[in-house]
């Protein structure tokens, strides 16, 4: 079996105008493995921030009747980068970020090629 | 420090005395504008200290109760949240010898800023490990109750010792921890078990906090 870091890795590979993936527990906001463009990129914030993006879009989607882990993905996009978010299991997601000159089409499909190998790691 | 441990921190003082208990400490020990921590933020480790020494005052524990206390509640999270790291064949002393390696590791590389504790493990029988612990923290009292939860989750009780402490100006903190052997002694008269002491103690705190 491979590991999370080693499939993170994988994946990175994969992505073309890759800038940071990462594999957040939704509960606490701490990234349990991940890559980045940027060695000195520190994932606490952005990890959390994701983390509660989730919650709160559970939340919404729970008020509006939609059923609160009805998500697949979510798209946040800056002026910079586009960011998703993809539900893995009910007690992690996986991000990516890639810059605006990325297709997010080929992102979207390549995150779904890794979801059952992540789901399996992360044993959810 | 990473705000997930003074989140962690608020749930637990909300959870073993009140919400406006940690609010009170806060107060007390004059970080009451901060009434929240985000998880994803650094905050000062002094804002821990300072904030365990309030809760030992209030309730009436040691600073080193307070701490692996709370390290063996903050221990329980943080197995939950790194658990597909976390070779499924491992028992007790496998997790705790493998911590520095896989889930600090993790750390070190997401979280730059974190600095958890350097820990050397050496292993010396299938029932017992050193734990070698250096921080500039010098929270080793968080590490042993980290241990104590990792233990419960596995249903294998641990003793500790700590043959050296930073605290005592040692270079490091060396921590004996060795499985207990399976119990065949009979039950206390009392019948009651360490869990209900504990129950007791912590009931009692919050009585105390209510009347302050």
């Amino acid at each position: 079996m491979h590991t999370l870091q080693q499939e993170m890795d994988r994946f990175r590979e994969e992505v073309p105008e890759f800038v940071s993936t990462d594999m957040v527990n939704i509960d606490s906001g701490l990234s349990i493995g991940g890559a980045t463009v940027d060695a000195d990129f520190d994932a606490s914030v952005a990890s959390a921030c994701y983390a509660e993006v989730v919650k709160l879009n559970r939340k919404a989607l729970d008020l509006l009747g939609l059923g609160a882990n009805s998500t697949e993905d979510i798209l946040i996009t800056t002026q910079t980068l586009n960011i998703l978010v993809r539900m893995l299991g009910s007690n992690y997601c996986h991000v990516l970020a890639i810059t605006r000159k990325g297709n997010l089409g080929l992102a979207r499909a390549i995150m779904k090629k890794y979801e059952s190998v992540l789901l399996n790691v992360v044993g959810d | 420090m990473l705000g997930f441990f003074f989140t962690e921190l608020q749930k637990f003082v909300t959870q073993e005395l009140s919400e406006s208990a940690w609010i009170e400490v806060l107060t007390k020990v004059g970080l009451g504008a901060k009434d929240s921590y985000m998880n994803g933020l650094y905050y000062p480790d002094e804002d821990m200290t300072r904030i365990v020494v309030g809760v030992a005052n209030m309730t009436g524990l040691s600073i080193d109760d307070v701490l692996q206390k709370y390290g063996t509640f903050v221990g329980k999270d943080l197995f939950v949240a790194y658990k597909p790291l976390i070779d499924p064949s491992w028992r007790a002393l496998d997790f705790l010898e493998n911590v520095e390696e896989t889930i600090h590791k993790v750390v070190r590389a997401r979280n730059k800023k974190a600095n958890p504790p350097r820990l050397v493990c050496n292993r010396l029988t299938d029932r017992e490990i050193v734990i070698d612990y250096r921080s500039e923290r010098k929270f080793c009292r968080v590490a042993q109750g980290i241990a104590l939860g990792v233990a419960e989750h596995y249903g294998e009780p641990i003793d500790i010792v700590e043959e050296t402490c930073m605290h005592r100006g040692d270079a490091s903190c060396k921590i004996w921890i060795s499985l207990k052997k399976p119990a065949t002694a009979t039950p206390p008269p009392t019948g009651r078990s360490a869990v209900d002491e504990e129950e007791d103690i912590w009931a009692e705190a919050e009585s105390s906090a209510d009347n302050l």
